[in-house]
């Protein structure tokens, strides 16, 4: 008998009982759509999180005040100063980009007709190179601005869609925050959002001492960034921010108030994290791949005990074992097929229902809906080989003695 | 006449329970080409046992059978399945035929199994559906057709491949008298028509009597050996 024959038969035999061979796939349908749905979104999310770490800068180092404790959580909070600052910017001038001072609070931005709630962010001239801000219109903010505590700031393009909706550029209008004035020197390129998902945009730059002294009137800085030009220097450059602060704390190794970390290093936590949520797919595609297997066992046993006697008729006209077993094996391989192909569809319908509602790029793994196809024939071949070798091995008298 | 079955001292053996069942205690027999043979024995004599030895469904515990030459002792399930595809045709008490097939589908099943080009296997089962007066029932289900069509349509499929010997168990068996004689008239006509080596399978004296050699199973072995043509036969064979 050819193949295409033993395949036809085999057709007919699950079209006859459609809604049980459409239930026998189910548990298939769910194994491959959960793998390629959850692949799909753990690959648009991941793609996602790489576009906004780029955005982010994969070179930026974040110096942050307080120590991390064993589970991870920073304690013991003692400010950064802008002495600190300071000597780290003397110390490390020629191996970073600049340290930028960073104070951040949020205040209500008014002009005369509107106003928001937004980032007022107190820094240095670095923090342009730093975050490598481009701009779009005026200027940054500059030393000379620092040392006349200079009542200007630059907004970012959120900031000033939602203050100048009409204007352009709005250099030379001005801003009040609290009771300060200041006037706008400069509007920043669209940046987008950051890992964490802030906007980076809606945010306002004014000198740090304008903002330490006539705003806040506090000198507690949020963090201190800094960049490299290349993620190998990276490991050296935390090094030596280290050092420096922990000398100038007289602090202990391994026991610093202080924490520097990469934004490579969140990457590479997002890598792991999506490492492992791969794997768990992984567990629960192969799960529901042997429940349906088992299913689709079930279903070709009772089958093979139904159609004893249409075994034995084949069997006495010239049905061969090998034969039956095709016959048998044929159709658990597409009942198996059948899931997977359907459980591939849903899946990547899923995975584009699910990438425009969380808004991230629609990524399908094609290697994976491959792999669950071929992993749902599989299935069909293991599961189904146990049944067609029952049928295969009755006895031609008996089984047309079967009623 | 050739000889296309040669039975020589079959044996056959069931264990069940660790007590054996002897079936068959020593038979030996010949059926020439073109000869018509009915097994007669009453339930429990061991001819649905020679039955199934003869049609290759089961092998002989001991002793050897020669069909068409060929000794099936040694043969597995395979080489026996490929010589009841092409040297032998069943028709059974129940017709047997395949539901959710219609005719024409149930006809052509042995040729699938000789692997058959699609074109080739339509083409002469409907020259056998012809030949059983059926052609105009290829496309109905064996629901739709009657119990004695339903046999025809059987007996096409036993002949589709042109086998050396046809074997009937009880075709009469679930027919009214009228259609069963039919059916044997089907059966005689084969025979004397095409020279059709037929062996037929049955317990009612009637429809044993009206072939030309009567064989009767009595206790697994062969209790008398009657064949009307036997002078002729031999005077042939001399």
């Amino acid at each position: 008998m050819n193949l295409l024959t033993a395949f036809r038969i085999a057709l007919n035999a699950l079209v006859m009982h459609k809604g049980r061979s459409a239930l026998t796939s189910l548990g298939i349908i769910i194994g491959t759509g959960a793998v390629i749905s959850m692949v799909s979104a753990a690959g648009g999310a991941r793609a996602k999180l790489d576009e906004r770490l780029d955005n982010v800068g994969k070179t930026l180092i974040v110096i942050r005040a307080g120590a991390r404790t064993q589970n991870g959580t920073l304690a013991d909070i003692k400010p950064l100063t802008n002495e600190e600052a300071t000597v780290l910017r003397k110390q490390l001038r020629l191996s970073t980009m600049g340290i930028a001072e960073v104070q951040a609070t949020v205040r209500v931005a008014a002009t005369r007709t509107r106003n928001c709630v937004t980032m007022v962010v107190g820094t240095s001239p670095d923090m342009k190179t730093v975050r490598n801000w481009v701009m779009q219109h005026g200027r940054f903010l500059t030393e000379d601005d620092l040392k006349k505590q200079a009542a200007i700031c630059v907004i970012g393009q959120t900031v000033r869609e939602k203050l100048f909706p009409d204007t352009p550029d709005p250099v030379g209008q001005v801003i009040r925050i609290d009771r300060l004035q200041l006037r706008v020197v400069g509007v920043t390129e669209p940046k987008g959002r950051s890992p964490i998902g802030g906007d980076q945009d809606d945010q306002i730059f004014l000198p740090l001492n304008t903002l330490q002294r006539k705003l806040v009137g506090d000198e507690a800085l949020s963090m201190l960034l800094t960049s490299v030009d290349s993620v190998e220097k990276l490991d050296k450059c935390k090094e030596d921010i280290t050092r420096i602060l922990r000398e100038k704390r007289r602090g202990r190794a391994g026991m610093e108030d202080f924490d520097v970390s990469s934004v490579q290093e969140m990457a590479e936590i997002a890598v792991v994290m999506t490492r492992t949520m791969q794997f768990l797919i992984g567990i629960i595609a192969s799960i529901s791949l042997v429940v349906g297997g088992i299913g689709i066992m079930n279903i070709m046993l009772v089958s093979v005990t139904e159609r004893t006697r249409e075994i034995g008729i084949r069997m006495a006209i010239g049905a061969t074992p090998a034969d039956i077993l095709t016959q048998f094996l044929i159709e658990a391989i597409l009942l198996s097929l059948l899931g997977g192909v359907i459980g591939i569809t849903l899946g990547i319908l899923a995975a584009v229902a699910l990438a425009r509602a969380a808004n991230w790029p629609i990524f399908i793994d094609y290697s994976m809906v491959a792999l669950s196809f071929a992993v749902s024939g599989g299935v069909g071949v293991f599961f189904g080989y146990y049944p067609a070798l029952k049928a295969s091995r009755l006895d031609p008298i008996d089984a047309l003695r079967y009623e | 006449m050739r000889v296309v079955i040669e039975l020589a001292d079959v044996e056959k053996t069931y264990d069940q329970d660790a007590e054996p069942v002897h079936a068959l205690r020593g038979v030996s027999l010949r059926i020439h080409a073109g000869e018509f043979v009915t097994i007669r024995g009453s339930s429990g004599s061991g001819k649905s046992t020679l039955m199934n030895i003869l049609g290759c469904l089961d092998r002989p515990t001991s002793g050897d059978y020669l069909l068409d030459g060929e000794n099936v002792r040694q043969l597995t399930k395979t080489d026996l399945a490929y010589l009841r595809n092409r040297k032998l045709g069943f028709v059974f008490q129940g017709f047997n035929l395949l539901k959710r097939m219609n005719a024409l589908e149930n006809v052509e099943m042995p040729l699938v199994y000789a692997g058959m080009s699609d074109d080739e296997r339509r083409e002469r089962a409907l020259a056998m559906l012809e030949l059983v007066d059926l052609k105009h029932r290829a496309y109905h289900q064996p629901n739709q057709l009657s119990g004695g069509q339903q046999q025809r349509v059987a007996i096409a499929r036993a002949l589709v491949n042109q086998p050396q010997i046809l074997f009937a168990d009880e075709p009469t068996g679930n027919l009214d008298s009228k259609t069963g004689t039919e059916i044997l008239q089907e059966f005689e006509r084969l025979n004397r028509e095409l020279g059709q080596t037929i062996v037929m399978v049955t317990h009612d004296p009637v429809v044993a009597e009206r072939a030309p050699r009567q064989i009767t199973v009595r206790d697994g072995v062969i209790a008398s050996d009657i064949n009307s043509m036997s002078v002729r036969m031999t005077a042939c064979e001399r």
